[in-house]
């Protein structure tokens, strides 16, 4: 059974019932609007409204959920030794979000934690983690085009506040 | 809520054209034109630094993905990156030394010999002296061990008897996980009423000790069964 998504600009996406339910938002909607994979009738006669995803972003969830569709529900390993949570994003995984520019993985991001599509979420997550890791401050800033809005004072004070962990 | 203020930047964009036009209609020049840099202005920043655009929850998400020492150069990107990472706290050291003195001297002292003691790489060292505990420096470092873990928790405690400086240096241990504690109470006034506060913050932090060194050096001339109560609530090592 397929199911009908609406994007913000007008779009629609038939997919299939178990790509629909790996989004949690999509799964309540379809509860709420009592369609069921059972009921052909009602997967027919609605359509789900996802006013806050583009076109070209819906595509590109899409795309990921297709690769992922049958994919065991896999626990977060607690793999540092002080408990912290880590995730290892796969090859095809860092393959499919390579391309992106980061403007379109903000997008994505921010698609994935509306849509609530945990595996999707942490993937992008993680990528953008990665890309900070190793880095120096003005090396993140620059990355991110970002204007660093401290004083040199305030940058003082912190570097003082910091000095136990740097190299 | 990061779409909620994507359609919102959106929505406020397509405000500003459609008032950009009506004002161009109304040969309102000036005012259309006003109208139109505003608007391009705003997508020129979405453009130009698309992480502005996610919002501080999300942010957090990301650095949560960082080791400590990883996070520590996000601190001077930019005050907003410094507020974000700040608020995280789960932060993970060796060693967090903290000492509260009300001599100057002694405080320099303790200060280079718990250097010397712990390893500064992975340690965290905070002195600090009565007066400090109504500035900035104890919300600072609320922040900065809330949710934090660390192997070893060294607090020394000299000449303190100020039941509100007490709850507040004893707020600083309620969220901070350990497994090692070395406490050390000493002076000659009667420190009771701040060990009582102390326990009571380690007691509900759930912590798994390993062990428990308790040094008490000081007078305790009231709620002595109270505050051998509170000690003996610590859990088990």
């Amino acid at each position: 059974p397929n199911v009908k998504l609406v994007t913000s600009d007008n779009e629609e996406f038939v997919v299939d019932f178990r790509i629909a339910k790996m989004s949690v938002t999509v799964s309540r909607l379809m509860e709420a609007m009592n369609m069921s994979e059972t009921d052909d009738a009602s997967l027919l006669s609605n359509s789900i409204p996802l006013p806050n995803v583009t076109k070209a972003v819906m595509a590109r969830v899409i795309e990921w959920c297709e690769k992922h569709k049958n994919d065991e529900p896999k626990e977060e390993k607690e793999n540092d030794k002080r408990g912290r949570t880590t995730h290892v994003v796969s090859d095809w995984d860092k393959e499919f979000l390579k391309n992106d520019e980061f403007g379109r993985l903000c997008q994505l991001m921010g698609a994935a934690n509306y849509l609530e599509i945990k595996g999707l979420f942490n993937d992008i997550s993680q990528t953008i983690a990665n890309m900070i890791h190793g880095k120096k401050s003005d090396e993140i800033a620059e990355m991110f085009n970002i204007h660093c809005d401290l004083t040199e004072a305030e940058k003082k004070e912190i570097r003082k506040k910091t000095a136990w962990c740097e190299d | 809520s990061f779409y909620r203020r994507d359609v919102g930047l959106i929505n406020n964009e397509l405000g500003l054209r459609k008032e950009c036009c009506r004002l161009f209609f109304s040969r309102n020049l000036v005012g259309a034109i006003k109208s139109l840099m505003s608007s391009s202005l705003t997508t020129l920043l979405s453009f130009q630094c698309p992480i502005s655009i996610l919002p501080d929850e999300l942010l957090a998400m990301i650095f949560e993905n960082l080791s400590t020492r990883e996070r520590a150069p996000l601190g001077l990107v930019s005050k907003r990156f410094r507020s974000v990472d700040l608020g995280i706290g789960k932060r993970e050291f060796g060693c967090v030394v903290l000492g509260f003195w009300q001599n100057q001297e002694k405080m320099i002292r303790a200060l280079f010999s718990s250097l010397e003691e712990g390893n500064p790489k992975d340690g965290y060292h905070f002195i600090t002296s009565p007066h400090e505990y109504h500035t900035d420096v104890y919300p600072h470092m609320l922040k900065l061990l809330q949710n934090s873990t660390t192997d070893l928790l060294f607090v020394r405690v000299e000449g303190i008897h100020d039941s509100g400086e007490a709850s507040v240096i004893s707020s600083l241990f309620k969220s901070i996980r350990f497994k090692n504690l070395e406490v050390s109470f000493k002076g000659s006034d009667d420190m009771s009423k701040f060990g009582l506060s102390f326990f009571t913050s380690i007691k509900n932090c759930q912590n798994r000790f390993d062990e428990i060194h308790l040094f008490w050096d000081c007078e305790c001339r009231q709620n002595i069964h109270t505050l051998r109560q509170a000690f003996l609530q610590l859990p088990k090592t």
